[in-house]
């Protein structure tokens, strides 16, 4: 009962009006969230429609491979995140410890993954402002592209990175026992917001590695 | 006295040191921080007023140098907009009333609060960091290709700055956002909402929607002068037209950060002042998130001449008429409301019908300027300037300092100079008057704004506007003063010197740190003042006990 | 005392009219709150013996007409202002082309028969002008105060405005949007005139017409090479081209209005005509927005304009598709060249630093296009004579002053602490507007630029960028 009241911070009356406000909260957070890439979004397709050729072409170039690693190891990350979170709330501890440990380390190996497409890229001249090396008369529009590529692409990562850190300090906890099967909303909307990074990016894929991919 | 000591006892008692301050997770604190914080910026971009005002006292711009001159109305611009105006009521007055007013003991996420103070401060920082390393020229409104790839002033330092303190700014909605959806108290069902605290809704939602359109488009700025490439250069094929589009996304809404937390106050003072509930609640709720939603979608109407097509002007010009209804549903409920009243003039109301009063004038020059074909005259001259200005200045910094006054007892516990309040309220009201009608006149007579020399034929105008600007500086610093001096030598106010209804004033000035003694349970609308009764020399009822 | 400024064009006064009513309507407002306000104040206030029963709960009325009444008011005005605002923005079919470049900080106009002014525009009186305009750094705005009429310049893309001037006189012009340091000070005059005196004018100051000028553009810069007639390579015929629809690669159609031919000049990968490879290289950076305007003068002179033309192109822009509304912008070789010229070092930093790297990167690509420099084909008119003449107009050596804008680097790394010298920046104005008369009177309203003004301000470039 003490446990559970120290949990409890001063201006909620009970644990379910605290948990209503947490979910409340995040739920903003993600709305905000969802505008600030659909700004991006909104950007690349009005950008994509005044010059479809040039889009087409530097879509092209983006590794369709890797893009596609990575949303599955997006995904697969997101999965193991759900799945700690029904194993915390049935009561079990040590699993949950490692799936949130494997969901960090999908997450990292994400970033592992996208560092290295940014390198093949730096290493092909497609880094506008740079190393450019492509030429053609699509090149200006091109720029455009790979400039939104690396904007999309680099304020997401941020977001896995602080999505990483989250994750980590909510296996920590867990490990230590913070939560259990009547508690448990800081993990909870931790997760939610690993899904959220999760969701920009299936946005990312399409956009970026699948439109005007075929000839 | 026992029930004040179980909540924590006074708030301003509840710790001495700096720490305690600085670090406190107290929604009453942390207001008074921000209002440190906003006082500070005002004042700041109150000096780059003056000057501008100073430098367009002769036409021929020889005061200082056009740079100068450039950097000075921005640094204006983006001080009074996003470091005074946008947080200006709700960080201060917002934080400080809404969990009082729903009988709530705190904000629903108070370490967020305090986060959300940060980084404004920060934000701030950067801001004034900026501003020493030699400002900025690029306008307030940092319109590309000028901004990305002409100025060679401090355009990083100024972005970042503003994007930082977005991020304040959407922390603070998704508190008040949760904080009205969880924390009411017994009884407090929505339709009993005091009206400051919808307004304060409808501004979160706004913060909350409008404000990252904002944070990601000043990045796009940065990204775009790092990499030197980016989707507003139209070199690349690129569109400069697509920022504005961007720009004005957040930057109408903010207009409505702005004022809509004016107009719920504002209905706090007309109803205290004329004792008298309400005129069309209902409506006033309606009309407050209709500007909200509205709000939205009219920010085509800055750019009915910057190159958008004309049909799509004809459609920002039809929903700009639209918010006109809704400001009118406002101002004339406002003027019913005092209807059979039992009117007082305290300084107080002197500041809110002042505001009704400038808004009123600042709102039909609005339609004005929503009217395509006026526009395209208006647009870009002192007419612009002096419609905002009426609705920032007239309208929200008149609600401010009106609500400052009335709340000054609640949070400080003390009473202010009532004589020397009603002459600031009254100099600011004709100094205000006399710095920005000028300015109509100007705009009519065709002088374009942002303009450091000028044609002589506009000189006359300018030297009014001028010494206005004087007055108004002169009532703006009495208020800061006598405040100052009341907070040590004012007389000590009760729980309810004005008595007014709402749940701020049930507990004690200054309130305890958890605010009520007992959670305390509605069972009535808002602003539920006594009806006199017929053909009764009108007397003021004692308030009904608790 | 009255403020507003004469009215000088055919819709001020209507727009004036306009104004009236809504400034009439707005007074009684005004007069009729304050008025409420006041006496509610005076009877309701405390102490009075007012009598203050009967409690009104019902407001649904009231509020219903203080809803209703704004609104059908604000309809009719709407109705009003959109009525003006469709004149305002559709010109009529025989409205007289102007063209306008802005740069900072002036004003540069160009009349179809090669007439040439900076900060003066020159128009005659009850004939509808029409302004097309572009600006070759940032956005400015076309503001004439008698005329109410105001529309922003932008980079990259032609707007418009047109207008009747209705009275004899000199009218203030000015730069209504924020572009910079002189801001305030990139202004000027319009000047309207009776037909005939404006005759006068024109015949004094013409020089070679805009479409000669262009022919012998094309020529110089190459065109003529693919476009031409006889030429080997496969490029798309200019023939009747401008005004025609155009069939795009991608399926799409587009009409061949001033837009398409400006943004198929500075960006030919946009719009790809079908059945055509895309080989054509930009033009960005190495042609100026005045040389581009007189290029499509003298597109359209080889092909007759359909006379349901002006209706289509407006329908045609304001298609939400955002197909081409963008476009390239540069500073002309011609501008930075006599604004190094004068400026010593700062002022022109936009237009300075980097265009080496520019011109050399462009080199190579454009190399290519030389050889069919000299088999350009006979295919430029009656024109050509005059246009032998421009052969002088931008020799090749003015190459090195290429400065452009578009070239992001050179901001990129541009040091932020470079401010500009007010000083410097005026005397270019002066200087350059001197030249701008001297030529209009002088050379028949050619800009000659020499070429070792043009080496000698690459060092001052480089210099810049050390």
């Amino acid at each position: 009962m003490n446990a559970r009241a120290a949990r409890l911070r001063q201006q909620f009356d009970d644990p379910p009006q605290q948990r209503e406000a947490a979910t409340l909260g995040m739920w903003i957070f993600i709305a905000t969230e969802v505008l600030f890439f659909g700004i991006l979004f909104a950007g690349y397709v009005l950008s994509r429609v005044a010059q479809p050729d040039a889009f087409a072409a530097a879509s092209r170039h983006t590794d369709f491979l890797l893009g596609t690693i990575e949303t599955g190891v997006l995904l697969a990350s997101s999965c193991l995140a759900a799945l700690a979170v029904r194993e915390v709330q049935l009561g079990g501890r040590r699993v949950a410890v490692w799936l949130l440990a494997g969901t960090a380390a999908l997450g990292i190996s994400f970033l592992l993954l996208h560092g290295y497409e940014y390198y093949s890229e730096w290493q092909e001249g497609l880094v506008p402002g740079f190393h450019w090396n492509q030429t053609g008369p699509h090149e200006r529009g091109m720029q455009i592209f790979f400039f939104l590529y690396y904007a999309i692409t680099g304020f997401h990562s941020l977001h896995v990175g602080v999505g990483i850190g989250l994750v980590s300090i909510m296996a920590w906890r867990t490990a230590h026992g913070d939560f259990d099967a009547d508690y448990h909303t800081p993990l909870e909307i931790s997760v939610l917001y690993w899904h959220l990074v999760d969701l920009v990016w299936i946005f990312v894929y399409p956009l970026l590695y699948l439109i005007g991919r075929a000839p | 006295m026992t029930a004040t000591d179980a909540a924590g006892g006074n708030y301003l008692l509840a710790g001495n040191t700096l720490r305690s301050w600085l670090l406190t997770h107290d929604h009453k604190r942390i207001a008074i921080l921000y209002t440190a914080g906003i006082t500070f910026f005002f004042l700041c971009g109150g000096v780059a007023a003056a000057l501008i005002r100073l430098e367009l006292v002769t036409p021929a711009g020889d005061l200082m140098s056009p740079e100068t001159y450039n950097k000075a109305f921005t640094f204006h611009g983006v001080v009074m907009v996003w470091f005074f105006l946008v947080p200006s009521i709700p960080a201060t007055l917002g934080n400080f009333l809404l969990p009082l007013m729903i009988g709530a003991r705190d904000v629903a996420f108070p370490r967020l609060n305090l986060f959300s103070f940060y980084l404004y401060a920060g934000g701030g920082l950067f801001t004034i960091a900026c501003l020493l390393a030699g400002g900025v020229d690029t306008g307030w409104t940092f319109y590309t290709p000028f901004s990305t790839m002409f100025s060679n002033t401090h355009v990083m330092l100024a972005v970042v700055g503003v994007f930082i303190v977005g991020f304040s700014s959407i922390l603070t909605g998704i508190n008040f956002i949760v904080t009205i959806h969880t924390l009411r108290t017994r009884g407090m069902t929505w339709f009993r909402l005091p009206l400051f605290v919808w307004s304060l809704y409808g501004v979160a939602l706004v913060m909350v929607l409008a404000t990252p359109v904002l944070a990601m488009t000043l990045a796009l700025i940065a990204l775009e002068r790092l990499f030197g490439i980016g989707l507003f250069d139209p070199a690349l094929g690129g569109d400069p037209v697509l920022f504005q589009h961007f720009f004005w996304f957040y930057s109408h809404p903010a207009v409505y950060i702005m004022i809509l937390p004016a107009m719920g106050l504002v209905s706090e003072l007309i109803t205290a002042g004329a004792r008298r509930r309400i005129f069309g609640y209902n409506f006033m709720v309606y009309s407050l998130l209709g500007i909200s939603v509205v709000g939205f979608f009219v920010w085509g109407h800055h750019m009915f001449v910057a190159g958008q097509s004309m049909y799509a002007s004809i459609v920002f010009s039809i929903l700009s008429f639209m918010i006109g209804v809704f400001s009118a549903i406002k101002v004339f409920n406002w003027t019913a409301s005092l209807y059979k009243g039992d009117i007082t003039f305290s300084a107080w109301m002197i500041y809110a019908l002042g505001f009704v009063g400038l808004f009123m004038l600042g709102g039909l020059t609005g339609i004005f300027v929503a009217a395509v074909a006026l526009d395209v005259g208006l647009t870009d001259t002192y007419f612009v300037v002096s419609h905002f200005h009426y609705i920032m200045v007239g309208g929200s910094v008149m609600a401010y300092l009106g609500g400052i006054h009335f709340w000054w007892p609640k949070i400080t516990g003390r009473m202010y100079p009532e004589m020397w309040a009603r002459f600031a309220a009254i100099l600011m009201f004709f100094g205000f008057n006399l710095t920005f009608f000028p300015q109509y006149l100007l705009g009519v007579a065709g002088m374009p704004r942002r303009y450091q020399s000028y044609a002589p034929q506009f000189q006359v105008l300018n030297v009014l506007s001028s010494a206005g600007a004087s007055l108004l500086a002169v009532a703006y610093l009495m208020p800061l003063a006598y405040l100052l001096w009341s907070l040590r030598y004012g007389a000590r106010a009760g729980a309810n010197p004005w008595r007014a209804a709402g749940l701020e004033w049930k507990t004690t000035s200054p309130p305890p740190v958890r605010n009520f003694g007992e959670p305390p349970v509605v069972e009535g609308g808002p602003y539920d003042y006594p009806v006199p009764t017929a053909k009764v020399r009108a007397t003021r009822p004692e308030p009904a006990g608790p | 005392m009255n403020f507003r400024p004469p009215q000088a064009s055919s819709l001020a006064a209507s727009i004036d009219q306009l104004f009236l009513a809504m400034l009439i309507l707005s007074a009684i407002v005004v007069v009729g709150v304050f008025a409420v306000m006041l006496w509610f104040g005076i009877r309701y206030r405390h102490g009075s013996t007012a009598n203050r029963s009967g409690e009104q709960h019902r407001h649904l009325g009231i509020e219903s007409t203080w809803v209703l009444v704004p609104f059908v008011l604000f309809m009719g005005l709407f109705y009003w202002s959109t009525h003006i605002w469709r004149e305002l923005r559709i010109p009529p079919a025989d409205a007289a082309p102007v063209y306008v470049v802005a740069k900072q900080w002036m004003w540069k106009v160009q009349h179809p028969g090669g007439q040439r002014e900076i900060d003066t525009l020159h128009v005659p009186l009850g004939q509808p002008i029409r302004l097309i305009m572009t600006s070759q750094d940032v956005i400015h705005s076309f503001y004439v105060p008698a005329f109410r009429l105001k529309q922003d310049v932008l980079p990259g893309r032609y707007t418009e405005m047109w207008f009747t001037a209705t009275k004899e006189g000199t009218f203030d012009l000015f730069c209504a949007e924020f572009c910079g340091t002189d801001h305030s000070r990139m202004g000027g005059r319009v000047v309207v005139m009776p037909p005939a005196e404006y005759a006068r004018w024109l015949a004094g100051h013409a020089g070679t017409d805009l479409a000669a000028q262009g022919a012998a553009l094309f020529r110089q810069f190459g065109c003529s090479g693919c476009h031409g007639a006889r030429s080997a390579v496969h490029a798309p015929s200019l023939e009747n081209l401008y005004g025609s629809t155009v069939a795009l690669s991608d399926g799409a159609q587009v009409l061949a209005d001033d837009r398409y031919l400006h943004d198929s000049i500075l960006l030919p990968g946009k719009e790809i005509t079908a059945g055509y490879a895309p080989i054509m290289p930009s033009f960005a950076g190495r042609i100026g927005e005045e040389d581009v305007l007189a290029l499509i003068e003298y597109l359209k002179s080889r092909g007759a304009e359909p006379a349901s033309f002006r209706g289509k192109s407006e329908q045609l822009r304001q298609t939400p598709s955002g197909r081409g509304t963008l476009g390239g912008p540069t500073s002309t070789s011609a501008d930075s060249a006599t604004l190094n010229n004068v400026i010593p070092a700062k002022a022109g930093i936009h237009f300075a630093v980097g265009s080496v790297e520019a011109t050399s990167k462009w080199i190579p690509a454009f190399a290519g296009m030389t050889p069919s420099f000299g088999v350009a084909p006979n295919i430029l008119g009656p024109s050509e004579a005059e246009a032998g003449e421009t052969w002088e107009r931008s020799s090749p050596s003015s190459a090195p002053g290429f400065a452009t804008a578009a070239d992001p680097t050179a901001h990129a790394s541009s040091p932020e602490n470079v401010t500009h010298q007010r000083g410097a920046s005026r005397d270019t104005r002066t200087a350059e507007l001197g030249l701008g008369h001297s030529q209009a009177t002088d050379s028949g309203g050619l800009l000659v630029r020499a070429g070792d003004h043009g080496s000698s301000n690459t060092d001052e470039g480089s210099h810049d960028r050390d």
